[in-house]
């Protein structure tokens, strides 16, 4: 009863606070909400105990509230909700602009990133400042370095390259010869003479490997209970040998099938990875690693068909089309003077209008009078470049091999 | 004995649409169809099966977006009205088809299951499908997992952290608080997966959550059995890799079973087909057709001519698939284990919605499944993750790549052209958002009940709601597919609008508070939950279990402290 009594109260108050005599009637409400103050406490505890998920309803009457179901506090509207006195306006208009300088990095598959970013006038005009007279010819660049833990280890540490984007452009999609790395970009304005003005830095972000895993390690863990996690060890008994591997056709559909084996694997010893991958392992995880486990799990052994390791590809970088932009890789010396040395790969040819031509499994975008031209990034190592071409009729087919094979960069 | 373990999954979600503005509304069919075309089938099913003393145990996930609309009274009611109408429309047909001995029997067969559906929705369920569904899951018979709050993707969203684990947060809690447990598992949304989110479900207390094929099998390092076994992430949260086999023989447009020439076909509605003057009072309101349900015609083959539908034979085909189900998994199961050194698991997650709404004959095929399953006795036998877990509790430690089971596996039906503009608003979205809750973290802390600072928190929690509801994975899914465009365009801006004008007025400190309450009116989701909460860092502290949920519960109750209470007497 006296709980009854109490929620009229309540209520009724509301009504008295309407929004007109909002400001008036706030010293009054402060009064009742003195008067009501002893009983609170006890109030509140009971509705915790029994559920307090659930929001007081606010209804006029007791009785209306009694008739619905529970459920019904989802649906705030109360009866006597009226509509708005001035008409409900939405804007719906999306802002243009965010008045910030920024640049943002998103991870689309493995070998695409999507950056969109937003400059301010006044960050550039600090920038036009800095610069002085050559900003004119200046270009804004998309600087993506790389940082992809393993690859600052190699000799060419901090590797980076350049993308230079229409100044009007906001975003821009950056094709990656590589899967599993991890970038981040900066976006700025890059002088003729080569000097980076950088305007923001994005977020980190590490694209999916686009193949399986060359590490074999196996390490089980057990998780038990409902709630808590605890860690054990690999049960003894479970340590039989495994007969056999899982058949490839069992395993599922592969992604980017066109991409071959081509350039030998850019990849550390496997023993760095394996401390590297233990090193980041949980202290508090126990991890047992059965030793006949290891015995038949040879990379060469399983999962047949579909383990060809998948190395670095050099994929094409948008062709010769104007469209991309181009990328090029850039690296950079560690020291301060400034000098740096970018690689890229231009192969062109012609045949007979109409005819069709691949590199490796990739069509290649021929003109109409049968010229062709591909631009791809170089990386180290051997670059395959098996053409084939096909006439219109179908009828016969040529191909062309060769290579180019790119020295480890030095620096003397 | 079982030699292998089946996880059927199916994912039930529909975007937020609700439009109290507006008395009729086309987007809100989708929910109408579904609940007369899915739901209420599949608990038709559970129903017999249950009554059949047939045991069966299946998963599946209803998003918050669906159980707030499927809990929403304003929602129900306009059901039943869209059903008044089919009905209507149905009696209608009987006469219509009176000398046409083909379809007249279809006509009684729509106007009877219709009637059936109301008399199940209003009588049985008294409107709330939620209950039903906690109803089987209380049994043992389903396993319900949680899902994002608003089904945002969560590899394109989480360039804010933040935003993703407000998505998974308010989606568990959302889950504890309709089902009246904590959820096992975790459904992410188009299975978008990127590292780290693991931790974030860890937070949550989930166990397992599921990824496309590719997300075990690129898995680092390689993982021992495939998709076949579960493996679990670094943090301990088990992931479980989609079947590619079994889920192709189902959802594969040319090979998969819907596409069957005696089922049922659904591109052609009398919503198209009959007279426009006949039609028009059970079409949209502007005159314009839409589908009805009503379809008459089976898919025939890949001409135009449609033959009409025959009931009888469907059912057949239906049953005579699920046989061939059983049979191809079976083969797999025994492939299997010779490789194996334990039971294999296939999980094969599917859309809800294909089942009823576009693959008429989908619940049949469930039931006959299952009903096949329990006679076979053993061999395969149908269980959930959990089940899975609780039997091998040791799992190889992987960490599952970035991956979705959308087109070619990745990110790219969410971010291409069409849609890649939503995620600059997005971002700069959360990050006022964040500010916004770091700003007022004393409003957020605890339940103002009155006065000007309520009003600031209701502002906040509403700017939280609207943030999550521009986050919906569907928006940027739309967008690409190509059809609704205007409706999601507008849905975004709308969103987006609204979460600016709230922020905006929070930091003039102008609220208008008419405005607000209109915009809480329409935009009701998670109405009761302190949404912007979610947004400020939370204080971390060691509990007892690993109990997440007690947390909140803790700060709000003031018990005397137990040693001094039991000083006192």
């Amino acid at each position: 009863m006296e709980k009854k009594q109490h929620q009229k109260n309540r209520t009724g108050k509301k009504r008295g606070k309407k929004p007109v005599a909002r400001i008036r009637s706030l010293s009054r409400s402060r009064k009742l909400q003195k008067k009501i103050s002893i009983k609170k406490p006890i109030k509140t505890g009971k509705k915790t105990s029994k559920k307090r998920s659930i929001k007081k309803p606010i209804f006029k009457k007791p009785a209306a509230f009694k008739k619905r179901p529970k459920k019904q506090g989802l649906l705030r509207r109360p009866k006597n909700a009226t509509k708005p006195e001035v008409p409900f306006i939405d804007s719906e208009k999306l802002p243009d602009r965010y008045n910030s300088t920024d640049v943002t990095l998103m991870v689309r598959d493995p070998y695409w990133i999507h950056a969109f970013w937003e400059t301010t006038p006044s960050s550039v005009r600090e920038v036009q400042k800095k610069i002085g007279a050559p900003f004119k010819k200046s270009v804004y660049t998309l600087r993506v370095h790389d940082i992809t833990i393993g690859h600052s280890n190699e000799e060419n540490s901090r590797a980076s390259f350049d993308i230079d984007v229409d100044p009007k452009a906001r975003n821009w999609y950056i094709n990656l010869w590589r899967d599993n790395v991890t970038y981040f970009a900066d976006f700025g304005i890059r002088t003729p003479k080569g000097a980076f003005y950088p305007l923001a830095r994005s977020n980190t972000v590490t694209t999916p490997r686009a193949t399986m895993s060359e590490m074999p390690d196996v390490t089980w863990m057990k998780v038990e209970g409902r709630g808590t996690y605890s860690y054990v060890n690999y049960p003894a008994a479970r340590q039989e040998t495994p007969k056999q591997e899982i058949p490839a056709s069992a395993s599922g559909r592969k992604k980017f099938a066109g991409d071959k084996p081509t350039v030998p694997v850019m990849d550390f010893p496997t023993g760095k990875t394996q401390s590297a991958f233990l090193s980041q392992m949980d202290s508090s995880l126990t991890l047992l690693k059965p030793d006949s486990v290891s015995a038949g799990e040879l990379p060469s052994t399983d999962f047949a068909g579909l383990l060809v390791p998948e190395p670095s590809t050099p994929k094409v970088l948008g062709g010769s089309s104007a469209y991309m932009g181009g990328a090029s890789e850039r690296l950079q010396s560690q020291r301060d003077f400034f000098f740096d040395l970018n690689t890229e790969l231009v192969v062109y040819g012609r045949t007979e209008s109409g005819a069709v031509v691949w590199m490796g499994t990739n069509k290649i975008a021929v003109g109409e009078d049968g010229s062709f031209s591909l631009r791809c990034a170089l990386p180290e190592g051997t670059v395959p470049l098996d053409f084939t071409a096909q006439s219109l009729d179908k009828s016969s087919t040529r191909t062309i091999i060769t290579a180019v094979r790119r020295t480890p960069t030095g620096y003397l | 004995m079982a030699k292998g373990y089946l996880c059927l999954f199916l994912h039930a979600h529909l975007p937020f649409v609700r439009h109290p503005e507006q008395e009729h509304f086309l987007e809100e069919n989708w929910l109408c169809e579904a609940i007369t075309e899915t739901y209420v089938p599949l608990l038709n099913v559970f129903e017999r099966l249950e009554n059949d003393r047939v045991p069966f145990r299946l998963t599946m996930s209803l998003t918050p977006t669906l159980v707030a609309m499927l809990k929403d009274g304003l929602l129900q009611d306009r059901y039943i009205r869209h059903l008044e109408r089919l009905i209507e429309l149905s009696e209608k047909e009987i006469i219509r088809t009176r000398f046409q001995p083909k379809y007249r029997g279809l006509a009684h067969m729509y106007n009877n299951a219709l009637l059936e559906t109301k008399k199940i929705f209003i009588d049985k369920y008294k409107k709330d499908l939620i209950a039903a569904f906690k109803h089987f899951q209380d049994k043992g018979r389903i396993e319900i997992v949680a899902s994002c709050a608003t089904h945002g993707f969560l590899p394109n969203i989480g360039i804010n952290p933040a935003s993703a684990k407000a998505q998974i947060l308010i989606g568990v809690d959302y889950y504890k608080k309709i089902f009246g447990r904590r959820p096992k598992g975790f459904w992410l949304p188009e299975c978008g997966y990127d590292p780290g989110i693991d931790e974030m479900l860890k937070e949550a207390g989930v166990r397992y959550f599921f990824v496309d094929s590719h997300g075990i099998l690129n898995a680092d390092p390689k993982p021992k059995y495939g998709v076949y076994a579960p493996v679990y992430c670094p943090t301990g949260v088990a992931a479980f890799g989609r079947d590619p086999e079994s889920s192709k023989q189902v959802w594969s447009a040319k090979e998969g079973y819907p596409g069957d020439p005696d089922y049922r076909e659904y591109y052609r509605d009398i919503g198209f087909e009959l007279d426009y003057d006949y039609i028009k009072p059970y079409i949209h309101k502007d005159g314009f057709r839409i589908n009805t349900g009503l379809k008459y015609w089976r898919i025939t083959g890949n001409t135009e001519h449609k033959e009409p539908y025959r009931p009888d034979r469907a059912r057949d085909k239906a049953a005579l698939h699920a046989g061939n189900f059983i049979q191809n998994r079976r083969k797999q199961v025994d492939g299997l284990c010779a490789t194996m050194d334990r039971k294999p698991i296939i999980v094969a997650p599917y859309d809800a919605e294909l089942f009823g709404h576009w693959w008429y004959e989908g619940p049949q095929w469930i039931e006959f499944l299952v009903r096949n399953i329990a006679r076979s006795q053993g061999e395969i036998t149908l269980v959930s993750p959990s089940d899975y877990l609780a039997k091998y509790p040791v799992n190889q430690r992987c960490r599952p790549s970035l991956s979705s089971w959308g087109f070619k596996g990745y990110c790219e039906h969410w971010l291409d052209g069409s849609n890649d503009w939503l995620y600059r608003h997005l971002h700069h979205a959360t990050a006022k958002m964040i500010e916004l809750a770091l700003a007022n973290t004393a409003l957020l802390g605890k339940n103002i009940s009155r006065g000007p600072r309520r009003l600031i928190a209701r502002a906040l929690h509403q700017a939280a709601r609207e943030l999550l509801l521009a986050e919906s994975s569907d928006w940027p899914f739309i967008l690409k597919t190509g059809t609704m465009v205007p409706y999601a365009k507008k849905r975004i801006a709308t969103h987006i609008g609204r979460f600016t004008r709230l922020y905006d007025d929070i930091k003039n400190k102008a609220i208008d508070e008419s405005w607000l309450k209109e915009v809480e009116l329409r935009d009701n989701i998670f109405a009761d939950m302190p949404c912007a909460r979610y947004y400020a860092p939370r204080e971390k502290k060691k509990l007892k279990g690993g109990r997440m949920n007690k947390e909140r519960k803790k700060t709000n109750r003031k018990k005397p402290y137990p040693s001094a209470q039991k000083k006192s007497p």
